[in-house]
């Protein structure tokens, strides 16, 4: 009853203050035109994705007569499709990129162009609802909440409610609670949009789950950053000091945090970069087979293994193409290659990745941030995902090729063999399909569990703060 | 009512109150006279349970303060030298807010009317308390008293950087309040006032009640000479 009274008066204050209602309104407007931006955004990128999609087929598809293994160097394009999830969390979409060139021989990274050694905090610098509940979100809150009750105590008011009988513990209660009325108040309009969006449009029923979960993780960090905001205020003898406090706060785990774990992930775990990384896979290659070069080592060791196990002497006498067999055994070879040195790379980014999920013990925005990209499935996780489809299409793509040229380029049809434009609309095609589960890899667990204990740790502060036995 | 047995309060060795034995009965109101740092408003604070003693006991209705927080807090009204208010909530919201924290439920009109009774203009209660004279916010301290039914009123300076019009309208007040049956204990700097206003005079000087008389035994002068003499100690 009496928390509830202080709940109640605390929201009219806040709604009354002309400085809280023109943050409040300001911050609903960023969060309007980011969505407007984002939806603008996502309907085109889906309608180019389309476009790319059909056109990357059709120009596939009408190659016209080619020799099939000139079309796999001709190659074709594998896109990730958007969601509209991705509106309101566009992750690392708008770094990574979310289509990929397939072509034989090499597995092309455009998920490893040492693209993710960009900075985290620059993939945080994007206007976008995230990038909102992320950084101002936060300072709205602290604004609003750092002199609620260190202005109660400057102007007496403190002391009066205690004259009331009023505890401390009430007064912090109704404070905190007043607090995230409003900030409910301000988070509504972002619930309600994305649930017309999500209505309005068609998404799957993880699009759906994505978006509550987002929307919980985002509702915890504000909890979070409430939580702290009322217990410094109650902690501190002044408004002054609560706010100097609570921004040093906000830099620490908005900034400066996040720009230190990212260095330190760097420096702990270094990626080659590209040349290196080009050079490496460069001479792996060569002890192997090339699927062009017929005279090499390994190349003729394959074809006196192919004719001894045949029981025949030249590769003419084969019943088969041998060159589409060499190119096959080597576009797999390559893989291996690929996959070998791809790996590392990304065991190193993994071990980056975990190391900056851990930092978010140090900063409950880290833990938000990459919990909201996780649920929305637009973390790195998710392209790992989407990229592991494309490239396990490109070496089906690329087997069918090859074991045409191996099973049709025989005898007198071997010499200038092609196959004519229909053969291209019969391959298979790829469609990306987006997983089922909204979670992928324990790795995600990690920011999840932190953001939840952050607001565990907060709320115990508060209790602390709250609890605090003094006289006035 | 209100009752101090040998009250005593030290802070870091040095003593605010000493010993203090006080009885203000239903009906009445005691005015506590004193310098600065006499010990006045640390007697109220006291009876308020905003400190501890470090001995003796304060007693409002019977009720030792530090036992019964919650029971005797219900029963009194503070209104300190600068009540504070919500200052972006109007008189009304003011007094339902307060009197929300201790379970009575007032609508605007009923609110409306308390204030009324406390003096407030009927035009002013609707405005938002910034606008309102210091006099104005002590009157909704009295609307609260009202509308609480409180038994026992704590005024700390209740008077203090009012006009002379203003605090002889809150004068009345305290005295419509007294014949209600309310037992006051005012804290005051104003000889004059606790002349005009109070039932027994109480005179402290470094933490110790020097001397107590009737008010109307004493005429405006002979306080000022009692009060000067004991400063001078």
């Amino acid at each position: 009853m009496v928390i509830s009274s202080i709940a109640r008066n605390e929201v009219q204050r806040l709604i009354r203050d002309k400085v809280v209602t023109a943050l409040g309104l300001l911050i609903i407007l960023l969060i309007a035109s980011s969505i407007a931006t984002g939806v603008i955004y996502f309907r085109e990128l889906e309608a180019q994705h389309q476009q790319a999609e059909q056109l990357a087929r059709a120009q596939w598809e009408n190659q016209g007569e080619k020799n099939p293994h000139s079309a796999a160097h001709y190659g074709t394009f594998a896109f990730q499709p958007v969601t509209v999830v991705s509106v309101f969390e566009p992750g690392v979409n708008r770094y990574t990129g979310v289509s990929l060139f397939l072509e034989g021989h090499r597995q092309n990274f455009a998920a490893h162009s040492l693209a993710e050694d960009k900075d985290t905090s620059r993939r945080f610098a994007e206007l976008t609802p995230a990038f909102i509940f992320t950084y101002l979100f936060p300072l709205f809150i602290i604004l609003a909440g750092y002199r609620s009750v260190t202005g109660e105590r400057e102007s007496g008011m403190y002391r009066f409610l205690k004259s009331q009988g009023i505890g401390r513990f009430q007064v912090i209660a109704g404070k905190t609670i007043g607090l995230w009325v409003v900030v409910l108040l301000i988070f509504l309009p972002f619930l309600l949009i994305g649930l017309a969006l999500l209505l309005f449009t068609t998404p799957s029923g993880t699009d759906v789950w994505r978006f509550v979960l987002m929307a919980t993780i985002w509702l915890l960090y504000f909890g979070v950053v409430a939580n702290i905001t009322i217990g410094v205020s109650a902690l501190v003898n002044s408004s002054g000091t609560s706010m100097v406090l609570l921004l040093s706060l906000w830099i620490l785990s908005s900034l400066l945090v996040p720009r230190l774990a990212t260095n330190i992930a760097s420096t702990l775990h270094p990626v080659p970069n590209t040349s290196e990384f080009l050079q490496a896979v460069q001479n792996d290659l060569m002890h192997g087979i090339d699927g062009h070069n017929p005279f090499s080592e390994h190349s003729l060791a394959f074809q006196d293994s192919v004719l001894a196990a045949h029981g025949v002497d030249d590769i003419a006498d084969l019943p088969f193409n041998f060159r589409g067999l060499m190119l096959q055994e080597g576009e797999e070879f390559e893989k291996r290659i690929f996959d070998y040195h791809l790996g590392k790379i990304d065991a190193i980014h993994q071990r980056q990745n975990h190391f900056f999920s851990l930092s978010s013990l140090f900063s409950p925005t880290i833990a938000a941030r990459l919990s909201s990209m996780s649920v929305a499935g637009t973390d790195m996780v998710a392209f790992r995902h989407f990229t592991a489809s494309a490239e396990e299409f490109r070496i089906a793509l690329m087997r069918e090729l090859n074991m045409d040229l191996k099973m049709n380029a025989v005898g007198e049809r071997a010499a200038g063999y092609t196959v004519d434009g229909s053969f291209f609309a019969q391959t298979i095609s790829f469609t990306y399909e987006r997983p089922e589960k909204v979670l992928l890899a324990r790795s995600q667990l990690i920011p999840i569990s932190l953001t939840m204990l952050w607001f565990l740790l907060s709320a115990i502060f508060l209790g602390f703060a709250a609890r605090i036995q003094e006289e006035v | 009512m209100i009752e101090a047995i040998q009250l005593s309060k030290v802070f870091n060795g040095t003593t605010a109150v000493s010993n203090l034995d006080v009885n203000i009965r239903t009906g009445e109101i005691y005015c506590l006279l004193g310098a600065n740092g006499a010990g006045k408003t640390t007697t109220i604070n006291l009876f308020l349970n905003l400190v501890q003693p470090s001995n003796g006991s304060a007693r409002i209705s019977g009720m030792d303060v530090t036992k019964y927080p919650i029971e005797t807090k219900q029963k009194l009204t503070y209104i300190p030298e600068n009540l504070s208010l919500y200052p972006g909530l109007s008189g009304i919201e003011n007094l339902q807010f307060f009197c929300g924290l201790s379970g009575l439920k007032l609508t605007s009109d009923d609110a409306a009317l308390f204030l009324e009774q406390s003096g407030l203009q009927a035009s002013a209660v609707h405005d938002r308390v910034s606008t309102y004279s210091k006099g104005m916010r002590q009157k909704v301290g009295i609307a609260l008293a009202i509308a609480r039914k409180s038994d026992v009123l704590l005024l700390d300076e209740p008077t203090s950087g009012l006009d002379p019009a203003a605090s002889n309208d809150f004068a009345g007040l305290l005295t419509e309040m007294k014949e209600r049956g309310a037992a006051v204990l005012m804290a005051s700097h104003d000889l004059f006032r606790a002349k005009e206003t109070a039932t027994r005079i109480g005179i402290m000087n470094k933490g110790i009640l020097v001397e107590e008389l009737f008010a109307g035994d004493v005429t405006h002068s002979d306080l000022e000479k009692i009060y000067l003499n004991h400063m001078r100690d």
